[in-house]
């Protein structure tokens, strides 16, 4: 119990926080504490990415994965506390500073997020896609093997690699995150990804506000409230995202139309408007993220970002941001043009 | 390598025209059930057009404004379906989650807000935005969408009681048939069951061992099933079989509420 709560602290807290921090040192963002998180669960996405498609491809087994993960997270861990030495406690210390002037609307924020992730880690949402992704997740973690298995019944042998799951292994993410912790992938994905993707969801959107209104914290927070009871009354269609958010969060459609596609659209936003190379350097990572949680990934964000180049070169007469966004979306033409090929 | 790069360029370059009427007529439909009741998308247009007109910030016009605007250009464009559609496998819906709905809203409800400067004024439109927007939703939170269950794998707990039956059982080889009802969930909690049919099978009625299983059809079931080397049924317990199972070699080994589990010995 204690060992599966300290990796949990560490997958969940320590990770993305030290990660994260690996890019916020350099586009100086107040109040990091919430994008430090964000960037770094965007890194671990990405370097599942990174390593999963190709060891995948090469029909290796599942623990090389995972044992490359961790190592990886742990280096740019000990990189992003060399760096970062000095402001760590800075960010913490400022982050203490604002609990002590807490605003009414940050309780309704809190208690709103808290109670969205409450219920879906509570109640069930029986949903049937789980039958593909869970199990790869959960034949990851039995039978050691990576899309080599297949899902649906085992009854026959695979002869070749699902085209469609292997460009998007979110369920290997699942398979890390349940070695790791030592609990069941059908656990990790239905009782923690909740509790975890629903405030961190919430953290995007508070993120932002904070960018779109004038670094002001109450219309942030009034701005998160309105959000909130939005996505509580969008069950108006099934195959819409807001309900995807608060009844399927752990799928990786879910969590790139709430999470990884507004983050997107925020950091474009700091590209277009800020122009630092940092910017562009996380919005290439996001885009590897987003390639890791669904196959969708690699199709819709070339198509929004290429929109938004578009107009951001039309506004600012600069060229260059068309150079910068085509390098940044590298990672989903590189990916679909692999599968076009393979299929 | 060569050959499929010029598949690829063909299909983009040669479009014919009868994909170009049924592409419109696809994205209407997707579109329709997409937006459902439709008010939360007229209540995007109205915060979109509200953005273009009051706010002054061009860079934030351009990303909650123009962006959606332009990529409607190419979402509801007939070629653009023609050409994603096969690659998203008909969920061509999925391109409409690129607009960024909630978040515009909400920006222009802030924005409408925080143009009064008394605190009870602004106090007394987030409750009137919320409440419009109560109005053109859907309460999410119904017993429709959760479920109590018992354990956190958040499967049926019918689903995972016989999972746990099977998996505890000293059979090496667990090769199941199951109902449609269990089939999707058993893999999730062990994987070293095997399935005679699958969840994509399951969904479909039609096919000849779920409506073998609904129909309680033992006489044909049962021999089929010692032939594949079936070592496991979980069958209704309301539905009566036309033969006996101990017949052929299956033996109740333990029950539910709703199913009975039998081994092959």
């Amino acid at each position: 119990m204690i060992q599966k709560a300290f990796m949990a602290g560490l997958i969940f807290g320590v990770f993305p926080e030290l990660l994260g921090m690996l890019i916020t040192k350099w586009n100086k963002n107040e109040h990091r504490i919430f994008l430090n998180y964000i960037y770094g669960i965007m890194i671990e996405f990405a370097v599942t990415e990174v390593f999963a498609v190709p060891l995948i491809i090469l029909k290796k087994p599942f623990h090389i994965l995972s044992a490359y993960w961790l190592m990886s997270c742990i280096i740019l861990c000990m990189i992003s506390i060399i760096l970062n030495a000095f402001n760590i406690k800075d960010i913490f210390k400022r982050f203490i500073e604002s609990l002590k002037k807490i605003h009414w609307t940050v309780i309704l924020v809190v208690l709103l997020v808290l109670s969205q992730a409450f219920v879906l880690t509570r109640y069930a949402h029986i949903d049937n896609d789980d039958s593909r992704f869970v199990t790869y997740a959960t034949i990851a973690i039995q039978q050691d093997a990576m899309y080599t298995k297949e899902y649906n019944t085992d009854a026959i042998d695979i002869v070749e690699l699902p085209m469609r799951d292997i460009f998007s292994p979110f369920p290997m993410y699942t398979a890390i995150v349940a070695k790791h912790l030592d609990i069941h992938p059908a656990i990790v994905a239905h009782t923690i990804f909740p509790a975890i993707l629903i405030p961190i969801a919430y953290m995007v959107f508070w993120q932002i506000a904070f960018a779109l209104l004038e670094k002001d914290m109450v219309r942030a927070n009034v701005f998160c409230v309105i959000i909130s009871v939005i996505y509580m009354f969008g069950d108006f269609s099934d195959r819409f995202y807001f309900t995807h958010l608060l009844y399927r969060i752990w799928q990786g459609k879910a969590i790139l139309a709430n999470i990884v596609i507004p983050m997107s659209l925020l950091v474009y936003y700091e590209c277009a408007t800020q122009n630092r190379i940092i910017n562009w350097i996380s919005l290439y990572i996001m885009f590897i993220a987003g390639c890791l949680t669904s196959q969708m990934g690699i199709l819709l964000l070339p198509i929004c970002i290429g929109v938004l180049t578009v107009i951001y070169m039309i506004k600012y007469r600069k060229i260059s941001y068309g150079i910068k966004s085509l390098c940044a979306v590298m990672p989903c033409l590189i990916y679909g043009f692999m599968y076009l090929l393979m299929k | 390598m060569l050959e499929k790069i010029s598949k690829i360029f063909d299909k983009i370059i040669n479009i014919p025209e009868e994909h170009i009427n049924d592409g419109w007529f696809n994205i209407k439909v997707y579109f329709s059930r997409t937006i459902g009741n439709g008010w939360m998308f007229i209540l995007y247009l109205i915060s979109v057009i509200y953005i273009l007109v009051k706010v002054k910030d061009k860079n934030k016009k351009c990303l909650l404004a123009i962006y959606p605007i332009l990529l409607s250009f190419i979402v509801f464009c007939p070629v653009t379906h023609y050409l994603v559609d096969p690659i998203l496998d008909n969920t061509y819906f999925r391109l409409f989650w690129l607009f960024p709905v909630g978040i515009t809203i909400a920006y222009a409800g802030v924005d409408f807000i925080y143009t009064f400067s008394k605190k009870y004024i602004r106090l007394a439109c987030l409750i009137g935005c919320i409440t419009v927007i109560m109005l053109c939703g859907k309460f999410i939170y119904t017993e429709a969408n959760y479920t109590k269950v018992h354990n956190l794998y958040k499967i049926p707990d019918e689903a995972k009681w016989i999972t746990d039956i099977i998996s505890e059982d000293e059979e090496e080889n667990k090769y199941v048939l199951a109902v449609p009802e269990v089939v999707p969930y058993m893999r999730q909690v062990n994987t070293d069951i095997k399935l005679v049919y699958g969840r994509d099978v399951s969904e479909m009625y039609v096919w000849w061992w779920p409506t073998q299983v609904k129909n309680g059809n033992a006489k044909e079931m049962l021999p089929a099933c010692k032939k594949k080397g079936v070592t496991y049924l979980v069958l209704y317990n309301n539905v009566e079989l036309n033969d006996l199972t101990y017949k052929y070699g299956y033996h109740i080994l333990a029950q539910t509420y709703s199913y009975d589990v039998y081994k092959y010995k």
